[in-house]
């Protein structure tokens, strides 16, 4: 698809422009970059799911999208590449395939082709993407590889972490990262008896930090429990839009967009030059005058 | 990259060569979306489109692929998409005719190796951009 | 000899070979089909003691679950079989009958086995597509019109909807003047696989084992000659499992239906007599036939040591078994002939109470008349011709049988292990475990096959252009459109309200503890339909969605 037609579908809601849109973010983000900056955003609230594999993560979400009847959300499902063959198998769907054919629902899925923190190397091209669609909200279901999921944080408005009872979380939640991240923890499997146990001693820890981290029980496969998760979502975002705290935020998530669109370049930079000719300081005086020569 | 997307439709549930595929066309370094047993037609679809895939992969053993499939093929028409589709389960020969003709560029069956799979995908796309 | 000079003289003898194989070496696939080496000979130092073989017809029924098998009577030869309408299926029963089968087996269409009516937008082209078609009563009188209820055993594959199929046979039987105790058969009523393997389930697991546990008890009290559960591995195994899984997991699956029966207060004891068993039979003629003397053993094990079950008959592992399907070959599909005949010998030398022989054409579609008159004959030459029928259990003391079910057992028992471990099988489901499992070993088997490591003959070897213009059964395709024209014609002549008082009497006992049977015989008498019955309970337990594991 042209450029201007891919923005005409865009402003015109067509799903397929911005399937064509999305593609573009993955194959050829600097391209997708240019023509994100031909629309005025409205910020959607974007959410990150969080949690080890096997918590629940689909199924939250396949939930979320259950209970929200009004709201136009996007989903970004993303699962690992395979280091060796560069494949993925992006299976986060198949959970959510009742909601395909939904009008207000975008399900995408993305492999993670190489980025750290079980995200996509065009996820802030992605997200921007889906808000220029005109979303209210944008839900990304990350890899879930538990602790090095932290980078997630600089991406999404809000971070919530899932955890569950039979995931091993509770050495999980001890370790720092997960404290720092979490704007919202979900305790998930309501039915399994551990699940209290679990509640309890999150919400003990919470008490002892800094931060007053909301803390809601779901049972995401029988939808129980969603419809307070989703009031909280609201009321979180009705917050942070009024305190200067999503400001901050995508201030922040710029910077994160500037500094992974910089190192992109790096990367494509480094790739073509013969690394063995340089030693340290050569080969990094070398970097920065290419670097410049492309700006 | 090539985005595959592998689909059941309607009741079959027997997704062990849908499985074994999907793993292996991963392991051809493709990117594969799996949607599960039970598709709708509509669902298939829509998620190929959405999904902006190059080519969509559907397994059926139960009988019913002379309903599913024209279906599908028509969704997708009407939608100004065209996604090439390839087939594999449990199709007799005459039928295997009739797809081709409305389009499908191919029927796998019974035996078929996952390699010659890979190698056909891959092999359609570098002729597609020459 | 005694153990030690065997030994001895052993080491010698494998010494010398392994010079002569400097000259002669071994080469191709030495492996067990779970990837163990295959010894190259197995000596009576690889026998365990004889408690463990025992004797046919007591515990630990290593060596059969009666002392005289085969001797006494034949297994039952019992093909699988159903497309269509009722009529045409009903047909080929009776031709079946008169050709010298002794029981019936019942394949029922894709919207039959997932409760949904054959206009419902869901069933578009699979009507009568894999079995027959049954929308209600109507359907299955015609399915047994002429066919004497009280003189024949029926096995139904029906799984998440085996509650109404059960109930419409108990109706038609009424209409015949036979009464409920004294139908003869089994419903397959194994959901667990469904999950794992075959796909058919409706609802999540915690409703679909209630309405399980309400057929276990309404037939322990009103229908003792009835088997209430076919606990299966074949679909477990035709998914990818390997001979050790199948036993492993088919026996967890038989664990978690104990338990569930415990806990609805029935006596193992006496619910333990009327389970059944359903396993795959495979090429591997040895390993097959050490497998089913396993389970056996096994099962015999747990019913004893776990469920302190005391009653000889209730430690029986008693099973049917299907010749595999997924190892015929489309290419040459003589060759499948013989085959199955390997396959269905392993069932017999592995004491299999009844067998379903898989016809030469399956690979293509649903067998012709021809096809499944072969299949048929595979098993009455074997029974009438070979000899092995005259001696029980004649492969035991084996060395290499005997070691193979040994390590069958040994392994098998490791993943049940594992499986208590993850909290039992339910858990083990719904955490993907088993099903993983499953998908990593079809996956690591087409790799050996597309590597040589494995041979089919006829694909990867020995393969050769053919002429494919094979006859092959054809399923009408006018007949969704027949079929529908009887749904509508069963609709209007009923009376409605006495269906939509029979469906919110289901309502009423679904939502409480009460057993559903009751309300779904009496719905299925006042002709409600499948698709309405199903639906109903549908709105009340929900539907099963599928993990995300691949």
């Amino acid at each position: 698809m042209f450029e201007s037609k891919i923005v005409e579908g865009i402003k015109a809601g067509e799903r397929k422009a911005l399937a064509s849109l999305l593609s573009i973010c993955e194959d050829d983000p600097e391209k997708a970059n240019s023509i994100l900056n031909s629309f005025e955003r409205r910020p959607s609230h974007v959410v990150g799911i969080t949690g080890s594999p096997g918590v629940g993560k689909s199924s939250l979400i396949n939930a979320i999208l259950n209970g929200s009847k009004e709201k136009k959300i996007g989903v970004i499902a993303i699962d690992p590449s395979s280091p060796f063959t560069g494949g993925a198998l992006l299976g986060d769907r198949i959970r959510m395939q009742s909601h395909a054919t939904s009008e207000n629902f975008f399900i995408r899925s993305f492999a993670s082709r190489g980025a750290l923190g079980g995200l996509s190397p065009s996820i802030f091209e992605a997200c921007n993407a889906f808000e220029a669609f005109g979303m209210d909200m944008i839900l990304i279901e990350t890899v879930g590889v538990g602790q090095s999921d932290i980078e997630i944080a600089n991406v999404a408005d809000t971070v919530v972490v899932l955890l569950s009872a039979d995931g091993g979380d509770e050495v999980q939640m001890m370790k720092a990262g997960l404290m720092e991240i979490a704007d919202i923890f979900v305790v998930n499997k309501a039915d399994n008896i551990m699940s209290r146990n679990l509640l309890s001693k999150l919400k003990a820890t919470i008490e002892m930090g800094k931060k007053e981290i909301p803390v809601f029980m779901t049972n995401a496969i029988q939808d129980e429990g969603v419809d307070e998760l989703l009031k909280g979502l609201d009321e979180r975002f009705k917050t942070i839009s009024m305190d200067g705290t999503l400001e901050q935020r995508r201030k922040m998530r710029f910077f994160d967009h500037v500094r992974s669109s910089v190192r992109r370049e790096i990367d494509m930079i480094m790739q073509k030059i013969d690394l063995s000719e340089f030693d340290f300081y050569g080969l990094k005086k070398k970097v920065m005058e290419e670097l410049c020569k492309r700006s | 990259m090539i985005r595959v997307m592998i689909s059941k439709p309607g009741l079959d549930g027997h997704d062990r060569g849908a499985k074994v595929i999907a793993r292996a066309l991963r392991d051809g370094g493709m990117e594969v979306i799996y949607t599960g047993i039970r598709q709708t037609p509509e669902q298939i679809v829509q998620a190929a489109i959405d999904e902006d895939v190059d080519i969509l992969g559907i397994s059926i053993l139960s009988g019913a692929h002379m309903k599913l499939i024209p279906k599908i093929l028509t969704l997708l028409k009407d939608k100004g998409s065209n996604i090439p589709i390839f087939v594999g389960g449990i199709i007799p020969d005459e039928d295997v005719n009739e797809l081709k003709k409305m389009g499908v560029i191919q029927v796998y069956g019974p035996g078929t190796r996952t390699s010659e799979v890979i190698e056909e995908i891959k092999r359609y796309f570098e002729h597609a951009n020459v | 000899m005694d153990k030690e000079e065997i030994e001895k003289k052993y080491k010698e003898w494998n010494d010398r070979t392994n010079s002569l194989t400097k000259k002669y070496p071994e080469e191709g696939n030495l492996k067990s089909s779970w990837s163990e080496d295959v010894k190259r000979l197995y000596t009576p130092l690889d026998v365990s003691d004889y408690s463990e073989i025992g004797f046919p017809g007591e515990y630990p029924y290593t060596r059969g679950v009666q002392n005289t098998m085969y001797r006494g009577k034949l297994w039952t030869m019992r093909q699988y079989a159903g497309f269509g309408t009722a009529e045409e299926s009903n047909k080929r029963y009776k031709y079946l009958l008169e050709q010298g089968q002794s029981g019936l087996s019942i394949a029922f269409d894709l919207p039959t086995q997932i409760g949904y009516d054959s206009d419902d937008p869901h069933s578009l082209g699979e009507v009568g597509k894999v079995g027959v078609a049954i929308d209600s009563l109507t359907d299955m009188e015609t399915l047994f019109e002429g066919i004497p209820l009280d003189k024949v055993s029926t096995s139904m594959t029906i799984n998440s909807t085996a509650s109404v199929l059960l109930a419409m046979y108990i109706a038609v039987g009424e209409k015949q003047g036979t009464k409920r105790d004294k139908l003869r058969g089994t419903i397959q009523n194994d959901i667990l696989k469904e999950y794992i393997a075959r796909g058919t389930y409706i609802y999540p697991p915690k409703p679909s084992m209630r309405i399980i546990t309400n057929i276990f008890e309404f037939c322990s009290k009103e229908m003792p000659l009835w088997n209430t559960i076919s606990v299966s591995g074949y679909h477990i195994r035709e998914a990818g499992a390997d001979a050790v899984q199948e036993v492993a997991f088919t026996l967890a699956d038989g664990i978690e239906y104990v338990k569930s029966a415990i806990s609805a207060g029935l006596d193992p004891n006496v619910f333990g007599k009327r389970l059944s068993f359903f396993f795959a039979s495979h090429n591997n003629l040895l390993e097959e036939i050490a497998k089913f003397r396993a389970a056996r053993r096994m099962w015999a094990k747990i019913m004893k040591e776990k469920f302190n079950v005391t009653d000889p008959e209730a430690l029986k592992l008693r099973f049917h078994t299907q010749t595999s399907g997924s190892t015929l070959t489309a290419q040459q599909p003589e060759n499948n002939i013989v085959r199955v005949t390997i396959q269905a010998l392993a069932a017999v030398l592995g004491g299999t109470q009844s067998l379903h022989t898989n016809s030469m054409d399956e690979a293509l579609a649903l067998p012709t008349e021809d096809s499944v008159r072969t299949a048929l004959r595979t098993q009455q030459i074997i029974g009438y011709e070979s000899g092995v029928a005259k001696t029980v259990d004649p492969l035991a003391g084996s060395y290499y049988v005997e070691s193979l079910t040994d390590e069958i057992e040994k392994k098998a028992f490791e993943y049940i292990k594992r499986i208590d471990e993850i909290g039992g099988m339910i858990n083990a489901i719904e955490a993907g475990y088993v099903q993983q499992e499953i998908s990593n070993s079809a996956y690591e088997y087409q790799k050996e096959i597309e590597s040589k490591g494995q041979i089919i003959v006829g694909v990867n070897e020995f393969v050769m252009t053919e002429n494919n213009q094979r006859v092959t059964l054809k399923v009408n395709d006018d007949l969704e459109k027949k079929q529908i024209e009887k749904l509508n014609k069963t609709r209007s002549k009923r009376d409605l309200q006495l269906v939509k008082n029979s469906l919110n009497k289901l309502r009423e006992v679904a939502k409480t503890d009460g057993n559903i049977m009751y309300p779904i015989i009496d719905a299925v008498r006042v002709y409600a339909t499948i698709g309405e019955i199903s639906n109903t309970l549908r709105e009340i337990f929900g539907e099963y969605k599928e993990s995300v594991l691949i």
